[in-house]
């Protein structure tokens, strides 16, 4: 099991699985290779670099420069064909009941969308997906079944 | 103050000294709540990545309720127990009331954090001469990384560590089971409202 810390992104080929513990509004996001098993998980935290106020940050923070670096790694170091891809995600809570009356949304829904229009532009279809709602997630990838095991409090933990 | 890493020893022991009084009052009002001797351990203060801060506590289990902080200082406060040990801290409050149950029990989780974090806040606004505004507690009862990496979006944009603040309060009475965690994370800028009122103070 290769542990995937926060903004973090890292690989992995069976036998080895990718965990990411306490998913809240960050959004764990897989793309993988089935017919080789090979995954990558990228942890993001937020929706848009452009946002940062420092310029060193972790590629996996973001999901604008998240995405295109596990797309990358996967097809040029892997040699995973970019067509073949396939993607899985889970997170993007709202983990507190807020009562404020504000336009803006709230940072989970805005990560998921980030993710969703960076896998849309590289044409990576998004086979499955667990997200939103006000709970936070562990989530698992195992590289042979291509499955996302989704662990919640209270809520026990079922596969997508 | 552009980046936390130019911090000194001085400066740490400046922040613990000014949580200490933050924190001893917040003890001292839970110690007034419960009817019973609160203690509670000498703050500490220091400066951890954020990755680390998250991930060290990813799955524990806990009710937390977050206040932002805004006036003359900006930042995040937790107010963080352990689930059983809010449901303890809760029924000496309100018997049968639960954290989870959405009601009594919740309603009183909210209260006993807004008030924690407000004498907290306000030793540290008469201490320090600064004005505060605490918003109302929102409470989370989920893993501890999933709640503490919403309540630290914002601070994570300006840099990848945190300055955290962190005091434990415990029940002498019933050795330690009752273990309740302040964390206060200043917005940097904010540091330095702090720095220049302490040093202020020094220098009269």
């Amino acid at each position: 099991m290769i542990h995937v810390g926060i903004s973090e992104i890292k690989f992995a080929i069976h036998p080895e699985s990718l965990k990411t513990l306490g998913l809240g509004s960050c959004v764990g996001v897989v793309i993988y290779h089935q017919q080789t098993q090979t995954a990558g998980m990228a942890h993001v935290m937020l929706p848009d670099s452009s946002f940062s106020r420092s310029t060193i940050y972790p590629p996996g923070k973001y999901a604008d420069t998240a995405i295109p670096m596990l797309v990358t790694k996967l097809t040029e170091y892997y040699h995973c064909p970019v067509s073949e891809l396939k993607a899985k995600m889970a997170g993007g809570a709202e983990m507190f009941r807020t009562t404020r009356v504000q336009s803006m949304e709230s940072i989970g829904t805005r990560n998921i969308e980030a993710v969703k229009a960076q896998l849309r532009a590289f044409h990576i279809p998004i086979i499955s997906e667990e997200i939103g709602k006000d709970y936070g997630r562990t989530v698992e990838f195992f590289c042979d079944s291509c499955r996302l095991a989704i662990h919640a409090l209270f809520r026990g933990s079922h596969l997508i | 103050m552009n980046h936390l890493n130019q911090l000194d020893g001085r400066h740490l022991d400046l922040l613990k000294e000014s949580a200490n009084i933050g924190a001893s009052h917040a003890a001292t009002s839970l110690s007034i709540m419960l009817k019973k001797p609160i203690d509670l351990c000498i703050p500490s203060v220091r400066l951890q990545s954020i990755a680390e801060l998250i991930d060290g506590k990813a799955e524990q289990q806990v009710a937390a309720s977050l206040i932002q902080v805004k006036g003359g200082i900006r930042g995040c406060f937790f107010v963080m127990f352990a689930i059983d040990q809010a449901n303890m801290l809760i029924e000496e409050l309100v018997p049968q009331g639960n954290i989870c149950d959405d009601g009594i029990g919740s309603s009183a989780f909210y209260e006993v954090s807004n008030i924690l974090c407000g004498s907290y806040l306000s030793a540290l606004s008469s201490f320090l001469n600064v004005a505060f505004i605490q918003s109302p507690p929102v409470i989370s009862v989920d893993m501890a990384g999933a709640i503490l990496s919403e309540g630290l979006v914002e601070l994570s944009l300006y840099d990848e560590f945190a300055l955290l603040i962190d005091a434990v309060v415990f029940d002498r009475q019933k050795g330690h089971q009752l273990n309740g965690e302040f964390l206060f994370l200043p917005l940097p800028d904010s540091l330095d409202v702090i720095f220049e009122r302490v040093e202020g103070k020094f220098s009269q």
